[in-house]
């Protein structure tokens, strides 16, 4: 059995792409595991994404080409023709796909403005997140004094993801500008020892998964991390059994061109020579055997040797030792 | 016949004439023609191949949809063990070269050996685990000869960036209640009575986050059970960690060393504050003899992590090697000053 997230609350599924241009429906729809299928039927999770659909793609060839196309929408994105037809027109070079997972109660708010990635005005850095941050609403106004007060007065949601993403951005000296991949992970480094203090200042130690998936159109960033790994409440066995006891997934598949080959949905042209790299919450496809898992713990990118795109893996630290 | 053949093969040299008779009674016999394979890569596994005739290869693909042999097996081999252990996916595509014949020991077979908690099965079990544990110190040793052929392909955090927190400390307090250990992955195949009589011969350990609880070369001492946090297993080579794998709660950690003897393969450093279950050497040595159902339970639970393991450096590796064929070619062309241009 491939490893499940099974007997957690919510979890969404993202994937981020860069290579060469390829159908976008190629990545969310086609493939026997797409994004939008993983909707209802997720290989690795025992749960449905129902809470609405996001995407922000890059085409080199269209106006204005540095300005992403950016679709959000609240509703289940199955049932989404404009959606569907957009995917089928549109050819990307560059894009992050999120299908939104929340708990089913009336708690939790759905709406378009909660939808990642988010991309904040001006700013070319876009972020959608993978993950849940355990008793966030006591942490949230404690993160304020990390973010620049530009930043924070465009919050629209009441996402963690959206205070992570701010806060991330807050770390460059101009967010504004282009960052390239290992300026973007060490900003990522440092949000996550700010989240870790502001967790523990709250007396936060319980189990909290956290990928990042990020990109300007230029640079591509992953991450796979969770603050807390392996605690649950000591006092609470039913908390025991619901908490989930495998770091959250992440795989990725690499090589110089994405498609239908041989009637199966894979990349070609050999690991070597790869300058597409596809990053997911989980395979794209039931044969998994041209993926492989991103190491827990770490953050992934593409570098640029002798003009090719190339797949690296950098460890993030231990924090706070 | 099948007992004589049966004792041909290396894996079971050590079991006994009733092991063999039991084991022989789960085979059926297959044939397969020269081209067919006996699974493919991502297929869940179903059961073990014993090979009495004819060659496989066995083959890994890889990201990019390229393929590498891995091994090409004849007469006596076990094909498909791995996924029998841990009820994984096959790791790699297994095809006849040739006409092949032998027996297959499903499953649903072998599940009939393993609730028995039979003295045949708990043989066979260990004979599996010391051979995953036996391939996976063959697969570190490539993984290293990998590196240092082309250090740059190891990402691991440095040595000095890691400084170790104050060590592991015997814990004073008590561990979880047997209620919330009950929970716990391993933990929970126990009944209350195995759980209660196995928690009272551990100890508990408190290991706070960047600790060192054991390192590479060391002497095997103990073994542990991650009850809370996490520990990340991780090969030294030169000044960098190479991570190898994180283990949480439920998982057995230190065990490798215990089973085979020789020193530690890992570094093992608390990733999280981390509460463990520890167990001295005798104790394990205990349960090796013992062959009760908590001893049987405890050992499906180290061979399972086991052959983990053996999956996590087997994906290091699939990324390793095309890693250092490109550096090599970077290297060449940066020597050679030649323009590949952009593709």
């Amino acid at each position: 059995m491939l490893p499940t997230t099974a007997g957690i609350d919510s979890m969404c599924r993202v994937l981020i792409y860069q290579g060469k241009p390829v159908g976008a429906d190629c990545l969310l729809y086609r493939p026997d595991n797409s994004l939008i299928k993983q909707t209802h039927s997720s290989l690795m999770l025992d749960m449905f994404n129902l809470a609405g659909f996001g995407m922000t793609a890059w085409d080199p060839s269209s106006h204005e080409p540095s300005a992403p196309f950016r679709y959000h929408s609240p509703h289940i994105p199955i049932f989404d023709r404009n959606l569907k037809s957009l995917a089928e027109k549109l050819t990307v070079s560059t894009m992050i796909a999120h299908v939104r997972g929340v708990p089913y109660n009336e708690k939790v708010t759905i709406g378009e403005q909660n939808a990642h990635p988010f991309q904040f005005s001006g700013i070319p850095l876009a972020m959608a997140h993978n993950g849940d941050l355990h008793d966030f609403p006591l942490m949230r106004y404690s993160l304020l004094p990390y973010i620049k007060p530009g930043l924070a007065a465009q919050i629209r949601g009441n996402t963690d993801s959206e205070w992570i993403y701010a806060t991330l951005l807050s770390r460059f000296d101009d967010p504004a500008e282009y960052h390239d991949s290992l300026a973007t992970i060490s900003a990522v480094a440092e949000t996550f020892s700010i989240i870790h203090d502001v967790r523990r200042k709250h007396g936060i130690s319980l189990c909290s998964p956290t990928n990042l998936f990020l990109s300007d159109g230029k640079i591509l960033v992953a991450a796979r991390y969770t603050f807390d790994f392996g605690c649950y409440d000591p006092e609470d066995p039913a908390s025991v059994r619901r908490s989930t006891h495998k770091f959250l997934s992440l795989w990725y598949t690499t090589g110089s061109e994405y498609g239908l080959h041989d009637g199966e949905w894979k990349m070609i042209g050999g690991a070597v020579d790869a300058d597409s790299v596809i990053i997911a919450s989980e395979p794209l496809t039931r044969d998994t055997s041209t993926w492989l898992e991103v190491p827990e713990y770490s953050a992934c990118y593409l570098e640029r040797i002798d003009n090719r795109r190339h797949f690296r893996v950098k460890y993030l630290p231990i924090l706070h030792i | 016949m099948l007992d004589g053949f049966l004792k041909e093969i290396t894996l079971f040299r050590g079991l006994d004439a009733e092991a063999l008779r039991e084991l022989q009674f789960v085979s059926v016999p297959f044939v397969l023609a020269s081209g067919k394979a006996l699974f493919v890569q991502g297929d869940e596994a179903d059961g073990m191949y014993l090979l009495k005739s004819g060659v496989v290869s066995v083959a890994r693909r890889l990201p990019g949809d390229e393929s590498i042999e891995l091994a090409s097996l004849g007469r006596g081999s076990v094909i498909g063990e791995m996924g029998l252990l841990d009820r994984g996916r096959r790791s790699a595509t297994a095809t006849a070269v040739e006409d092949c014949a032998g027996y297959f020991i499903s499953f649903a077979r072998f599940e009939h050996l393993r609730l028995g908690c039979t003295g045949a099965a708990f043989g066979v079990m260990m004979c599996f685990v010391g051979e995953v544990v036996q391939r996976l110190r063959g697969l570190l040793r490539e993984a290293e000869a990998l590196i240092d052929e082309s250090p740059e392909i190891a990402p691991g955090l440095r040595v000095s960036d890691v400084p170790h927190a104050h060590g592991a400390r015997e814990d004073s307090g008590p561990l979880p209640r047997w209620e919330v250990l009950a929970q716990i992955p391993f933990l929970r195949r126990l009944t209350e009575n195995e759980l209660k009589s196995f928690v009272e011969s551990m100890r508990a350990l408190s290991v706070p986050r960047g600790a060192l609880l054991f390192e590479q070369g060391a002497d095997p001492e103990h073994c542990h059970v991650v009850i809370r946090g996490a520990v990340a297993l991780s090969m030294v080579h030169e000044d960098r960690y190479v991570q190898v794998a994180i283990l949480g709660p439920g998982s057995v950690v230190g065990e490798i060393a215990l089973i085979d003897g020789m020193p530690q393969p890992f570094e093992c450093i608390a990733r999280e504050d981390t509460l463990l279950m520890t167990m001295h050497r005798s104790g394990f040595e205990s349960l090796r003899r013992d062959r009760s159902p908590t001893a049987f339970k405890f050992f499906e639970a180290v061979t399972g992590d086991a052959v983990g393991l053996l999956r996590k450096i087997n994906g290091h590796i699939a990324w390793m090697r095309p890693e250092r064929q490109f550096r090599a070619e970077v290297s060449s062309s940066n020597h050679a000053s030649d323009d590949r241009g952009y593709r």
